[in-house]
């Protein structure tokens, strides 16, 4: 049985980081969900997925992120995605999401870039 | 008769020996009562007493008889089943034809027989033919009334009592035959021993007399039944009793040298034969004894037998109602039934069935089933639902005696609930909810009462949960059987047949992880020599997965003629898809023209595993063309990110078309095939035809996973190219080879 979790951190006021680890597929996506659906809810849309303990994502758990780009974006906001291990990138990268989302190598750099956003 | 039921090849040589030694014995039996009627016809003519031997010999000889006809008529009595009624029925109806008999001989001989007091021998031919025909008559009413109490006595039998049965029979032959060497008219009351032996006799019968076991069983009407058959037969065995002395014609008279008193001890049966005459006394006299106690303890018993039937009733009721509500796999059904039980059984007058819908997500319990009061005067009079709850708490039954006492009820004195009784529904310690029972009065449940219906709702709590596993299973069968179809629907969207171009070799495969799957694959001939191969992949899997592979399909058979540019289709896809797909549903694939007049191989990529592309000379490339997954972005991004490839065809080249379900999978460790391990396999085995390259890839796969099971959708197209065949030469050809030649 696959294992996954999300975790929040606020680095600061603005930033919400959601730690996910472990394998991110159809039976564990929802938690993803709940995860960015709370960040809506606080009004806080400003939103960092730190992969780096993200062994595996499926299609389904690909699917989440484009569920709530629009929504997050609308808010204001973005899904920054950052620290993938280079097996997870590629299956972003297969699909063209360096297209559609900001990935950075680290965390640092996202938060960094939302800074440049609002500035 | 129970022949049926044993095997028959045993049975037969049994019978038949048993048939032809009753032939033997009955011949017997005859034979010995001619000698002894015979007997009895000559001393009468005689006229003279017979000598003391002879007399032990006749004795003997009557002793026996009896004996043979009861060994005889046993067999026939114990075949019998039980019946009370019958038991009791028989000797009755023996014993009044046997009045009727006797009193018609006494007709038919002109007047009671006369007996010489002097010798005990009956004085005429008329006389010795009623005696004859007494004692026949009343040693066949004897035994068949000994042996059809012993069908009563030896109800419920134990060692003690078929002891005390056998000691009885014992002391009264006894008794009759220390009286072997007597004549009708010898004194039996100063011989020692045969006083002893009758007051055994007596001491013994009373003891069986009260063997009454049956009667506690009987339902009511047939205590009343048999009531009055004890005393017919205290009626019937009291005139034959009292009819052996009187009338008999041997008074004396008061002149008589013997006195008149004599005439108590002569029987017509004694002049027969007087042991057989004692014998017959003693089994009257246990008739008497045995109707009369029957009598006094059936009437003891009858006022408690309709109360007793009345439990008896409502407990059969309740028994049966849980044996049924065990069958009854309809809920509905199945909660009425429950709910209406108390009441049908005459145990309640209003009952309920209050049930958690784990439906409703609410733990409170709601009125499923009612009888005799209805839902609304139950919520207007108790706090139901916490009742249910604290029976459920306390796992136990919950007795109101004094229900308008309880804080819980609501309902004053006169509402018709004076007593309820709760019964937590637990299965397999699950809370299921709970059954009430009211009665209008207060104190209405016994003890016994509540027990019965504990252990009702004991077993109405396992027949519903029984019923919701049935249902459950049903559902499941049923969305298997769906989901069957679906497949079998969905299976049929996929290419029945591989297309035939020339060059081209083609093999394809494809295994869903569920019933129905996301990958999708197919073909389509465009014209001109140009040839598309498509492979795609819908996010997720199961249903959803399906329905937009279907989608993809409508929308490759219709847009895929239209161009030649594998980006182009891919755009109109896109757009096509954007209004259908789901926020988070996207679908991958790769789309690859084939033009086999120019020799090329176009192929653009939306998201999808890259085309692995395996060289004649053995080197393989993993064609990674840019492009978005469709529905990732429904505008110009989309065209924007797509890019396009051609590739020179050689002959030899192979190209691999796959769904990520192949270099995803996983072996036991954890580890993914991936795309190094896919594109040696095909680098190795790149030489073999399409369907053994392809068999070859699965097969590498199945290795290194360890399993054949697989947590996504497979899908698996090989295209080979295999060159046109060479042309044969034409007009121009030898034109060119001229000019070369020239040149």
């Amino acid at each position: 049985m696959s294992s996954f979790s999300v975790t929040f951190r606020s680095p600061d006021d603005e930033v919400c980081v959601l730690d996910l680890k472990g394998e991110l597929d159809a039976h564990t996506a929802s938690e993803l969900e709940a995860a960015f659906q709370k960040c809506l809810d606080d009004q806080r849309p400003r939103i960092v997925v730190h992969g780096g303990d993200l062994q595996y994502i499926s299609s389904a758990g690909l699917g989440v992120f484009m569920a709530y780009i629009e929504e997050v974006r609308d808010q204001g906001g973005d899904i920054k995605i950052a620290a993938l291990q280079p097996r997870v990138y590629n299956v972003f990268d297969l699909l063209g999401f360096p297209v559609l989302f900001d990935i950075t190598s680290t965390e640092d750099e996202a938060v960094h870039r939302f800074d440049a956003d609002g500035a | 008769m129970q022949l049926p039921s044993l095997p028959l090849d045993r049975v037969r040589p049994a019978l038949a020996g048993g048939r032809a030694r009753r032939v033997v014995l009955w011949a017997v039996l005859g034979l010995a009562s001619v000698l002894l009627i015979t007997y009895h016809a000559g001393i009468t003519a005689v006229g003279e007493p017979p000598s003391v031997a002879t007399l032990v010999l006749v004795n003997l000889a009557a002793a026996g008889c009896v004996g043979l006809l009861a060994f005889l008529l046993s067999d026939t009595f114990s075949r019998r089943l039980f019946n009370p009624v019958r038991a009791l029925w028989t000797p009755l109806v023996v014993g009044g034809l046997g009045v009727v008999l006797e009193m018609g001989l006494v007709a038919v001989s002109g007047g009671p027989a006369s007996v010489d007091m002097k010798t005990g021998v009956p004085e005429g031919f008329g006389d010795v033919t009623q005696v004859i025909g007494v004692a026949l008559i009343e040693t066949a009413v004897a035994l068949t009334l000994l042996l059809s109490l012993r069908a009563l006595v030896l109800f419920k039998r134990t060692s003690g009592s078929v002891r005390n049965w056998r000691l009885m029979l014992a002391a009264m032959a006894a008794a009759a035959l220390v009286l072997l060497g007597n004549s009708a008219i010898d004194p039996v009351n100063d011989n020692v021993l045969h006083v002893v032996l009758l007051i055994l006799a007596v001491g013994t019968m009373v003891m069986n007399a009260f063997r009454l076991a049956w009667i506690v069983y009987l339902p009511f009407r047939q205590k009343m039944l048999t009531l009055g058959l004890s005393v017919g037969l205290i009626v019937a065995f009291g005139y034959l009793f009292q009819m052996r002395y009187v009338e008999s014609g041997i008074s004396l008279g008061a002149g008589s040298e013997f006195g008149p008193d004599l005439t108590m001890d002569l029987t017509l049966a004694a002049v027969f034969s007087q042991p057989l005459s004692q014998f017959v006394m003693m089994a009257f006299a246990f008739g008497i004894l045995y109707a009369s106690t029957a009598v006094l303890s059936l009437l003891f018993h009858l006022p408690t037998a309709a109360a007793l039937q009345q439990k008896t009733g409502e407990m059969e009721a309740l028994q049966a109602l849980a044996r049924l509500s065990g069958e009854v796999f309809d809920r509905d059904k199945l909660v009425d039934t429950i709910a209406g039980a108390p009441v049908e059984a005459g145990v309640a007058q209003a009952a309920w069935l209050a049930l958690i819908d784990e439906e409703s997500g609410s733990l409170a319990p709601r009125i499923t089933a009612a009888f005799g009061l209805t839902p609304m005067q139950i919520k207007a009079l108790t706090d139901y639902e916490t009742l249910a709850r604290d029976a459920l708490a306390s796992k136990g039954p919950i007795l109101l005696r004094q229900a308008p006492a309880d804080h819980r009820i609501r309902a004053r004195p006169g509402d018709g609930i004076g007593s309820l009784l709760v019964l937590p529904l637990l299965a397999h310690a699950e809370p299921i909810g709970a059954l009430f029972a009211t009665r209008a009065v207060a104190e209405g449940f016994e003890d016994d009462d509540v027990d019965a219906l504990a252990a009702f709702a004991g077993q109405a709590a396992l027949a519903l949960n029984n019923a919701d596993l049935f249902a459950e299973r049903l559902e499941r069968e049923r969305l298997q059987r769906e989901l069957a179809i679906a497949r079998e629907v969905q299976q049929r969207l996929l290419p029945q047949s591989l297309p035939q171009a020339p060059g081209i070799a083609l093999s394809a495969t494809s295994i869903p992880a569920a019933e129905v799957c996301g990958d999708y694959y197919d073909f389509v001939e465009i014209g001109d020599g140009c040839f598309g191969v498509i492979v795609g992949d819908v996010s997720g899997k199961g249903t959803s997965a399906a329905f937009y592979m279907a989608e993809l399909k409508g929308i490759f058979q219709s847009v895929s003629k239209l161009t030649r540019s594998p980006s182009e289709f891919l755009v109109r896809a896109n757009e096509a898809l954007a209004g259908s797909l789901g926020k988070n549903a996207f679908i991958t694939a790769v789309y690859g023209v084939m033009d086999t007049t120019a020799g090329t191989f176009t192929l653009a990529r939306a998201g999808h595993c890259p085309v692995a592309h395996a060289h004649a000379d053995g080197t393989v490339d993993l064609l990674r063309v840019g492009g978005l997954g469709l529905g990732l972005d429904r505008g110009p991004l989309f065209r924007r990110s797509l890019k396009e490839q051609q590739i020179a065809l050689q002959p030899g080249d192979a190209f691999v078309l796959y769904s990520d379900g192949l270099v995803e999978t996983r072996d036991r460790a954890g580890d993914e095939y991936g795309y190094d391990r896919l594109a040696a396999a095909v680098a190795k085995h790149r030489d073999l035809g399409p369907d053994a390259l392809r068999d070859a890839l699965l097969h590498d796969l199945y290795r290194f996973a360890g399993h054949d099971e697989w947590d996504d959708d497979l899908t698996l197209v090989i295209v080979k190219w295999e060159g046109l065949p060479a042309r044969p030469p034409t007009r121009g050809d030898a034109l060119a080879a001229e000019v070369s030649g020239t040149a």
